[in-house]
């Protein structure tokens, strides 16, 4: 859309005067990670112009509605503008503001979790270093036996990885829809029948069928990011990120000790940034695991948005949960209810070298639709074959 | 693209102060960022995307805008599954069908019966085409737009961007004024950057209690004043706690409207747990919250020393 001329092509308007500044301001804001393109400078330019600048309320408010449109994003403004437009008393230099701030900007937003990440760019190599002091017993001992599953695929078995996903996840994927298609059977579609029979003025000659076409599921998909899951939670980050394609709607949550949605933060960028930006994102990667209590999240905070029988909820875990198998139990049966099935795929199930006594639960509870290894493409290829005989 | 001269609506507030007066004077107790969004949105003509929990009064932003305005408000509620037809417009087949065997009883030509039936006598007009149509120009709310698909989000964008709408047996319908457009959204799933980038935006979080109170005096005007800052402060109070279902000013009143009709003048006294169930709507928080009653007392005793 583009702007009213009058106002912004006007050189009086003190707006005029602000683009320099208001260019600069919106490169500080992109470096703190907003998005804004050209069309949301020039509707701030034209905004500014439509409100009194020199007072200081409307300045950041109309600043802020035109650039920052997120509530996340709202925060990050926030900050930005108090630095950018750097003035502790209330009016109006502001149109000489300073350039060099923008500098200074830029560098702050890059800091905080960079730590963190680097961290995680190294475990999946070296996986057990001791982490934390708090990890809880049960979820701790993973041994280090996974080092030719998952945890690294060559480039090859990628393409075929892909296969398998786009395969699993059309299996999973149906449902009967609400839009119709026209058939040969099912119920009269009385548009299309009177459509047709203008051809004969209107005579009523042939009827038309309409049937509904199968419509995709919605995924919620909970991956477990706990440190006994460290070098699969990677790979399995970019199983979930191929299913994004495949499913109507999907969202990703992980969860070690607390549930976090990371729905935005896969979607926004390409797979290797999405995934170099999720330990930003969630604070507790690679801690110990509460899966029930996870799960009692999900059911409270997204319960009623999410969860619904086209949903389909695919758990990642291996299951080594701090809390008490009826808790777990208790969590799942509610679960149950509100979806239409749960699958949990677990990468250490059938593993050799894992000692089976130390399973969690889940293997055998009955609210789990279907739980299948997922280990490495052997475990997958069966994953595949399962669910068609099941589906 | 041929749009009008000017983005501003012919009925646009001229500035800033006078949102805040057209707003005050429709019993709506907004706030500068709320005045600031509908001015901007108007001057600027970009539709208003407006977030936040459920129950803070987004679709009654539209609703006084449309008043304050004085234009009408056409409200476009999404779900899941909303297609094209039911927001555009639809055939009314039955009426069709009469038709034409009325006209075949008067012998009528087929291409006389053909224009008969496809007029706009025989047009049944969904939201969106109603708001092109509208003589004046309306305030067009796209109600939770975060529960259609994304595909009828697109759809809306390419809408938004030309303000025609094609009817193949009528031609092209064009817009006579272009809308106020309010998108509201409770954030189910994520809306698409294209539809953001579009849009002025404004989140509206829960009222702080002063501004709750306000509301409660203006929709109750009759309420005991202890009594209504009581149930704010109560409310706030609730609102920081983890509950399933935060309640939001609908349910506030709708308690306070309850409380008042009890007779009660403070918020000692048996039937208020009783009354409960009109603000907490989970059977957990519920009970919880009936539990827990003495203990927001003290805490409200120990704020008060």
């Amino acid at each position: 859309m583009s702007t009213p001329q009058a106002t912004t092509n006007n050189p009086q308007s003190p707006a005029w005067a602000l683009t320099p500044s208001l260019v600069r301001f919106s490169q500080a804001l992109r470096a703190a990670g907003l998005t804004i393109g050209s069309g949301e400078t020039q509707d701030a330019l034209t905004a500014l112009a439509c409100v009194d600048a020199a007072v200081r309320d409307q300045f950041r408010l109309a600043l802020r509605q035109t650039l920052a449109k997120r509530q996340e994003d709202q925060a990050v403004f926030d900050r930005v503008f108090q630095d950018f437009w750097q003035i502790g008393a209330s009016e109006p230099e502001i149109i000489s503001a300073e350039t060099e701030n923008a500098d200074d900007v830029k560098e702050a937003p890059s800091t905080p979790g960079d730590a963190r990440t680097a961290a995680i760019a190294d475990s999946g190599k070296a996986v057990q270093t001791q982490h934390r002091d708090d990890r809880t017993s049960g979820a701790s001992q993973t041994p280090r036996l996974m080092q030719r599953d998952f945890a690294d695929v060559s480039d090859a078995e990628m393409a075929e990885l892909r296969e398998l996903i786009n395969l699993i996840g059309k299996r999973l994927a149906n449902r009967v829809g609400r839009r119709w298609r026209s058939t040969r059977q099912g119920a009269v579609d009385l548009r299309a029948t009177l459509r047709a029979s203008l051809a004969r003025g209107g005579e009523l000659w042939q009827l038309k069928h309409r049937r509904r076409r199968p419509q995709r599921l919605n995924l919620v998909v909970m991956a477990d990011v706990s440190h006994s899951m460290d070098s699969y939670s990677r790979f399995f980050l970019q199983f979930i990120y191929a299913f994004q394609d495949i499913f109507r709607r999907m969202d990703t949550f992980v969860f070690s000790t607390r549930l976090s949605r990371v729905t935005d933060a896969l979607r926004r960028g390409r797979l290797e940034q999405a995934l170099d930006a999720l330990p930003d994102a969630v604070e507790d990667w690679a801690g110990g695991t509460r899966i029930a209590e996870s799960i009692a999240q999900l059911l409270k905070n997204h319960g009623d948005n999410l969860l619904s029988q086209h949903t389909l909820v695919m758990i990642v875990s291996d299951g080594w949960d701090t809390a008490t198998p009826d808790e777990l139990d208790e969590q799942l049966r509610r679960l149950r209810q509100r979806c239409r099935k749960i699958l949990w795929l677990d990468p250490l199930r059938d593993h050799p070298g894992f000692f089976a006594s130390a399973a969690g639960m889940h293997t055998d509870s009955r609210w789990v639709d279907h739980c299948l290894a997922a280990r490495d493409l052997n475990s997958l290829r069966a994953l595949a074959a399962t669910l068609e005989k099941t589906a | 693209m041929s749009e009008p001269a000017t983005k501003a609506a012919p009925g646009a507030p001229r500035s800033l102060q006078a949102v805040a007066a057209q707003l005050g004077g429709q019993d709506y107790v907004g706030d500068d960022e709320i005045h600031m969004a509908i001015y901007l949105a108007t001057q600027l003509g970009k539709p208003l995307l407006i977030e936040g929990p459920a129950g803070v009064g987004k679709t009654e932003i539209a609703k006084a805008m449309a008043r304050a305005l004085d234009t009408d408000l056409i409200r476009l509620q999404c779900y899941e599954g909303l297609d094209a037809a039911q927001a555009l417009y639809e055939w009314n087949y039955p009426r069709q069908l009469l038709e034409i065997r009325l006209q075949e009883q008067n012998n009528a030509s087929s291409e006389a019966a053909q224009a008969r039936i496809f007029s706009e006598d025989f047009l049944l007009t969904r939201p969106l085409l109603a708001a092109i149509r509208h003589p004046k120009p309306p305030v067009l709310l796209i109600d939770e737009l975060d529960r259609a698909d994304e595909a009828f989000e697109s759809f809306l964008l390419e809408i938004f961007s030309d303000w025609q709408i094609s009817v193949p047996e009528l031609g092209t319908l064009k817009a006579r004024h272009i809308p106020t457009v309010v998108i509201t959204g409770n954030r189910t799933r994520a809306l698409a950057d294209a539809t953001r980038r579009r849009c002025m935006y404004l989140w509206i979080d829960y009222p702080a209690p002063h501004k709750e109170l306000d509301i409660i005096q203006r929709k109750l005007p009759h309420i005991d004043t202890t009594l209504a800052q009581n149930i704010c402060d109560y409310l706030a109070w609730v609102r920081s706690q983890s509950l399933a279902k935060v309640p939001g000013i609908a349910e506030s009143l709708d308690w306070a409207q309850a409380l008042t009709t009890l007779g009660e003048t403070d918020l000692h006294g048996n039937t208020l747990g009783l009354s409960l169930g009109l603000l907490f709507k989970d059977p957990e928080d519920l009970s919880e919250m009936r539990n827990r009653l003495a203990e927001y007392f003290e805490h409200a005793a120990g704020n008060n020393e």
